[in-house]
């Protein structure tokens, strides 16, 4: 049997549901919006810069728009 | 529980695979120790394992994590520890440090998030550390991460940091950059800060460069020369608690291997100055005495 997970954690799966999909997850009653806007940069950033990488000829055969679509989706 | 862990000195730097011929041809003599983020060099085989070793048999080296997620609601990956203390035993590393954050709830984000300063937390955190420690039979070290924001918190980060430390009994890495970052960010004084960490549990610092994203709002990415305040905090700490080993981490930018090494020959500099600093001192006193 596993143990609950303690309280604190809930605040964990917000604050990252809201960094990967803002749309659908509130930012947190006691964070600022342009502080969680910094985080859902990092993450972008992040994601981008794999997919980058792992699928250069993809990304040059996508357009921009289209390309930055697929990364917020991945 | 060992405390064997980190048995480096001097200045160090934060080693990339980019830097596998730079540093070789760089000369000896002017880097004491280097880090690696495991998980990069972990599973390698080929060119860059034999590259890795060549160094790791020159250097001294640590391990400095990037995926444990120690304050993850999910559970530790027990495999990934069994397999970093073979890999750090073979190559005679000197010790594993990670960052008080969580990047993963039941996916990863990659990125560092602020764990929710509260009681309850201290004690999940120091509990998951305390098992690190138990899985590598060594002490390991947290260090401070940059956060933007700090949702639910019941007690100040340095209350959070301290407790944590000390339920856990492990070590600090400590960020000055961070420090100075976050100072910013959440308005408070660095020094003010700096002289509430527990100097006894330091295994060593790092400096690092950052942007600037508005006056009040500052990210700390790695990409950029070390700046002044920072140099000040660096001073601070030595004076406070003793030439503690310190490492350049530089992750995007990165600039040639001679300008690197100018910043770590400041890190050196800084070190010397305070050995030299507390020898007149100490000779003051004795002066004073006779
Ligand atoms: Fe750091």
């Amino acid at each position: 049997m596993q143990s609950p997970k303690p309280e604190f954690t809930d605040l964990q799966y917000r604050f990252a549901g809201t960094i990967r999909d803002p749309e659908h997850v509130a930012t947190l009653e006691d964070v600022e919006e342009r502080r969680m806007k910094i985080y859902r940069e990092l993450f972008y950033n992040n994601v981008a810069g794999f997919v980058n990488s792992g699928f250069p000829v993809l990304k040059s055969l996508c357009d921009e728009t289209y390309w930055q679509q697929l990364i917020r989706d991945f | 529980m060992t405390n064997q862990a980190f048995q480096i000195e001097g200045a160090g730097l934060g080693f990339r695979r980019c830097m596998g011929d730079s540093l070789a041809e760089a000369g000896s003599g002017r880097v004491d120790f280097l880090e690696v983020a495991p998980e990069n060099w972990m599973r390698l085989g080929g060119r860059f394992a034999k590259l890795f070793r060549r160094y790791t048999e020159q250097y001294d080296f640590v391990a400095h994590g990037l995926s444990l997620s120690i304050g993850s609601p999910s559970p530790l990956d027990v495999e990934f520890l069994k397999e970093l203390k073979v890999f750090m035993a073979e190559h005679n590393m000197k010790g594993y440090s990670e960052h008080l954050s969580y990047c993963s709830d039941d996916g990863h984000l990659y990125d560092l998030m602020p764990i929710p300063f509260t009681e309850e937390a201290v004690h999940y955190v120091a509990g998951r550390i305390r098992q690190v420690q138990d899985i590598l039979e060594q002490r390991i070290a947290m260090e401070n991460i940059s956060y933007y924001a700090a949702p639910g918190s019941e007690m100040t980060e340095m209350e959070f940091f301290t407790a944590v430390l000390k339920e856990a009994d492990c070590d600090m890495l400590l960020d000055v950059n961070n420090i100075y970052v976050n100072s910013i960010n959440h308005g408070y004084d660095a020094i003010e800060f700096l002289n509430q960490v527990p100097g006894e549990r330091i295994s060593y610092i790092h400096v690092a460069g950052h942007y600037n994203e508005a006056e009040d709002l500052i990210v700390d990415t790695h990409g950029a020369d070390v700046i002044d305040p920072v140099w000040d905090i660096l001073q601070h700490t030595y004076a406070r608690f003793g030439t503690v080993p310190t490492l350049l981490e530089r992750d995007f930018n990165i600039p040639p291997m001679q300008e690197l090494l100018k910043e770590v020959d400041m890190i050196r500099g800084y070190q010397q100055a305070a050995d030299a600093a507390r020898l007149s001192s100490a000779k003051g006193a004795q002066h004073a005495v006779a």
